[in-house]
């Protein structure tokens, strides 16, 4: 790599180098022959000594062309006068295209006026200097170099040279370019970071803080630098935070708090405040950097977090229950406050409760196997079992737990809850017994319950029910079956019963009979209430019961106690017969006596005519009087004057059907009654017209006696007539009136009845007369005969009063 | 015409019924009716008694007329003390006149609990002198 030329170089620079650096002995000094001698020797010598310095000279070159620089020299003018061996290897560079000013094309085009100026002022001032420029590589590569110059001077102080190097300081240049780069990134990145940093010194006062905390603050970096004083921390936060990061400048630890800032429009926030020392080799701190991120959000998610847990908690403790949250295994692993106290003990006892007396003994085995089921399954468990209260009582609770899983479908948790249901528990055990003695007191009152939604057909029977009808317990109940039940003759007054739900009759009873397999006859009362439900549906709720006992008896009562009315009619015509008798018999006796006496008086000689006129005398008062004792019974046995009082005709109706309801219904026969609503009130003597009604109702029940191939039915009917008038009617099917009988009826002692006395009519029609009103009957369309009666109403004049009493007599029936 | 009394001689009656005509034993109507109390003393007079009326039992039992009545006519049905109670007071008393009732009630049961009661007659209202005769002259003989 060395060429040749460089040596001739060298040799130069050496010629350069020997005048200011070698001093040679003085030749003309010495001596000839000795001189000689001595000159030869000292030739021998210099030829040495020049070898020597050649020798020199040659290792100070190699040293020139070895260091690791490039070297070269300049005359004082600063034209170049020697480049060492490097320049030119690296320069590419021949010394003769170096030489004089001809380096200067190796710098950088950029640098060169710099350098240029920089060297005339050192040449001028003659003092030591450097700069640094772009030097040319051979392959054309630019590396930056650092310029030394020192000038030489001789004794006067004259520079004579300049001497120089030029150093590769590329690599340097590249670091501390990489640095600036590199530091220009960081303080972006401290720019841009969400984050508000601050670089302390090592006693902890503010040194410098990056663009976002001088944002946030709104102040200089004055006030940071105050911020133990200047307001800019929480007054709550401040006093701790001093507190760490006092403890941390003093030790050197790392500290992290969380403290609230305010911002520059007031408003505090939440920041984590994270401070690291940087230290020296030495381990000295340096400085501080802290690191202050804004939590503000999280914080407000922790505190709502803590909040809603805090009310989850309180929700739990709360509630009327008693919670558990069990782990996977089994394990008790919270419990809520209720359970506790409910207990009395603490989770640590809990925790033990297989083992313990806090699930009744009896119910444990049940408890411990339903849970034990559940666990590996993670099937919900619901389990009812006595739980042992602090005090020692035992009470009932539903037991039920639901596993909670993660998006995986593991089991996290089990939440059982226990609710207390003790009192449901002996409601239960009150119905049990209740159900069973209603069952047990229907049985005995041979009397069953029931249910009947009309819309939906449902028919519920109680277990009594099927007894009465000897059907097999639990049968579907249909009408069509108990129709099969009921007697034959009684089954229009089923169809009766079936149209009156249909039409949402609000109750009804009937007796009725059914017809047992065996031939043998029940007879059944039953009673229905209907209401509608919730939703509006008809149901009826009622009882039957069997009184085939009861009937049988009745129908004995009913027969004694016809013929008990036999006699005590005949008993009452005694007596009537007997008192009627003495009245006139008084009399009668003082007539017969009166007229022996005077008889007697007549046949004396001569006869006691005085005598005899007195005792005729006698005798017509006497039979005066026997006349006057026939008026007062007459005046006794008729009907008093009527004394009218204003009444409601369908009031006095109503309690009529409800005396003779029985009889009706012994008769089979159905009523229907169409009670106008606008009927006005009468001036009457109730118990008079009641007894027409009554009359009316009986006649018309015995006609139907023997009518057998339709219902029996009898319609009552009240209505308001033309003229005021209040009319009543009622209605048979019965045997009905021959048109020529009709006329004679109202006759006394008329009748078509075989058994009957025919007064009744009479009676009634001149009941009817002292009301001014009118008794009549119609032969019907169909069969049967209609009687009826119309009275006037009462005139208004005497409605206001009338009807004050009438309302304290008799509440009004539509009042619920 | 309360205790009204009056004697009347009747001796042609007596005569004809073989009685003796100078006795003239006391009788003792008691009834409440007053057809009877006038009637009746006529009648017995003319038969030969004497007669007195009372219009009730107590009025009877408070009269000086007791000793001396011979038969007492009584009535059954009257206000306050009846004629079944007089007859059980008489009897009570020690008084064993005999006593011919007379009711315009013609009740068996009345008749048959008289008898038991030592009753000597019973005729029913309205009686005929005859049938009353009778009954004295079986009475008093």
């Amino acid at each position: 790599m060395l060429r040749p030329a460089s040596h001739e170089a060298w040799g130069s620079d050496v010629q350069c180098g020997d005048e200011n650096v070698t001093e040679f002995p003085d030749k003309r000094d010495t001596p000839s022959s000795e001189t000689e001698k001595r000159l030869l020797e000292s030739e021998a010598a210099l030829q040495k000594a020049l070898e020597g310095i050649k020798k020199s000279e040659n290792k100070l070159r190699q040293v020139i062309d070895t260091i690791p620089a490039l070297a070269w020299c300049n005359l004082p003018d600063g034209a170049n006068e020697f480049l060492n061996k490097r320049w030119h290897e690296y320069t590419g560079l021949s010394p003769e295209e170096s030489h004089g000013w001809g380096w200067q094309v190796a710098f950088h085009a950029e640098d060169l006026p710099p350098l240029m100026k920089r060297w005339r002022e050192m040449l001028i001032s003659g003092e030591p200097g450097e700069i640094e420029a772009r030097l040319r590589r051979r392959d054309g590569v630019y590396r930056w170099f650092l310029i030394r110059a020192e000038p030489l001077h001789d004794e006067t102080g004259k520079i004579v040279r300049w001497y120089g190097t030029s150093t590769d300081i590329e690599d340097r240049k590249r670091a501390e370019e990489a640095l600036q780069a590199s530091e220009q990134t960081a303080r972006l990145i401290l720019n841009s970071i969400p984050g508000l940093v601050v670089r302390m010194t090592a006693a902890g006062e503010v040194e410098a803080v990056n663009r976002q905390l001088l944002e946030y603050f709104g102040k200089s970096l004055d006030d940071i630098r105050s911020w133990t004083t200047s307001g800019i921390v929480h007054p709550e936060d401040l006093a701790g935070a001093i507190e760490i990061a006092g403890h941390s400048f003093a030790t050197g630890d790392p500290y992290e708090m969380e403290i609230r800032i305010r911002r520059f429009d007031g408003v505090f926030r939440w920041f984590q405040a994270r401070g690291l020392s940087v230290r020296d080799a030495e381990g000295r701190v340096l400085h501080w950097y802290a690191l202050h991120t804004d939590i503000d959000d999280r914080k407000r998610a922790e505190e709502a977090l803590r909040a809603s847990e805090f009310n989850a908690r309180m929700i739990v403790d709360g509630m009327p229950g008693l919670v558990a949250r069990v782990s996977p295994a089994g394990e008790v692993e919270v419990v809520n406050r209720p359970l506790l106290e409910y207990f009395g003990k603490d989770l640590e006892e809990v925790r033990n409760w297989a083992n313990t007396d806090a699930i009744y003994p009896d119910d444990l085995p049940l408890a411990i196997e339903t849970f034990n089921n559940s666990l590996p399954t993670g099937r919900p468990f619901d389990v009812e079992h006595r739980l042992r209260r602090f005090d020692g009582v035992y009470r009932w609770f539903q037991s039920r737990g639901l596993p909670l899983r993660d998006s995986e479908g593991r089991i996290l948790h089990w939440y059982v809850l226990l609710t207390d249901i003790e009192e449901r528990k002996q409601a239960e055990n009150k119905l049990r017994r209740s159900e069973a003695s209603l069952a047990e007191g229907q049985l005995l009152a041979k009397m069953g319950s029931f249910s009947w939604r009309v819309a939906k057909s449902e028919i519920t029977w109680s277990e009594q029910m099927y007894r009465i009808f000897e059907f097999e317990p639990g049968v579907p109940i249909t009408l069509e079956l108990i129709g099969s039940r009921v007697h034959p003759d009684d089954v229009p007054m089923m169809f009766d019963m079936i149209e009156k739900a249909n039409r949402g009759v609000g109750d009804f009873e009937y007796q009725h009979r059914l017809l047992m397999p065996n031939r043998s006859v029940k007879y059944v009362h039953m009673i229905a209430h209907g209401y509608r439900d919730k939703d509006g549906l008809l149901e009826y709720v009622g009882a039957a019961q069997d009184v085939t006992e009861s009937k049988v008896a009745e129908e004995g009562l009913n027969l004694a106690r016809s013929e008990l009315a036999h006699v005590a009619r005949v008993t009452t015509l005694n007596a009537l017969t007997a008192s009627i008798a003495h009245e006139i018999n008084q009399p009668l006796s003082g007539i017969i006596t009166n007229a022996n006496t005077c008889l007697l008086m007549l046949s004396d000689d001569p006869p006691d005519v005085e005598g005899a006129r007195e005792t005729t005398l006698r005798t017509i008062r006497d039979g005066t009087r026997a006349s006057d004792v026939i008026d007062r019974l007459r005046a006794l046995y008729s009907k008093k004057d009527s004394r009218p009082e204003p009444m409601d005709l369908n009031e006095a109706t109503r309690e009529v059907i409800s005396l003779s309801l029985s009889d009706l219904q012994r008769n089979r026969v159905i009523l229907v009654q169409k009670l106008a609503d606008d009927l006005p009130r009468v001036a009457g003597d109730r118990i008079q017209l009641q007894q027409v009604i009554l009359n009316l109702l009986r006649n018309a029940s015995d006609a139907m006696t023997t009518v057998n191939d339709r219902p029996r039915e009898l319609l009552i009917t009240t209505e308001r007539e033309e003229g005021n008038r209040a009319r009543l009617s009622v209605k048979d099917v019965g045997v009905g009136l021959a048109p020529q009988a009709a006329k004679k009826l109202f006759e006394a002692f008329y009748t078509t009845k075989d058994d009957g006395m025919g007064i009744g009519l009479h009676v009634s029609r001149a009941i009817i007369e002292a009301h001014h009103g009118r008794l009549w009957a119609t032969a019907n369309d169909g069969p049967g005969a209609t009687f009826s009666f119309a009275i006037p109403s009462m005139p208004n004049k005497d409605l206001a009063g009338g009807e004050t009493r009438a309302v304290q007599r008799y509440p009004p029936a539509s009042a619920p | 015409m309360d205790a009204e009394s009056s004697v009347t001689d009747y001796s042609a009656m007596q005569s004809n019924r073989g009685m003796r005509v100078f006795e003239q034993p006391l009788l003792s109507v008691v009834d409440d009716d007053e057809s009877v109390r006038e009637s009746l003393p006529d009648l017995l007079r003319k038969f030969g008694f004497t007669a007195r009326t009372f219009s009730s039992a107590q009025e009877f039992l408070s009269s000086d007329s007791l000793d001396e009545t011979k038969c007492l006519i009584l009535d059954v049905a009257m206000p306050g003390m009846t004629g079944l109670d007089l007859q059980q007071e008489l009897k009570r008393r020690g008084h064993k006149v005999p006593i011919i009732f007379i009711s315009a009630q013609r009740d068996i049961n009345i008749r048959e609990q008289a008898f038991k009661q030592g009753a000597a007659q019973f005729l029913y209202k309205p009686f005929s002198g005859a049938a009353l005769l009778d009954a004295l002259k079986e009475t008093l003989k």
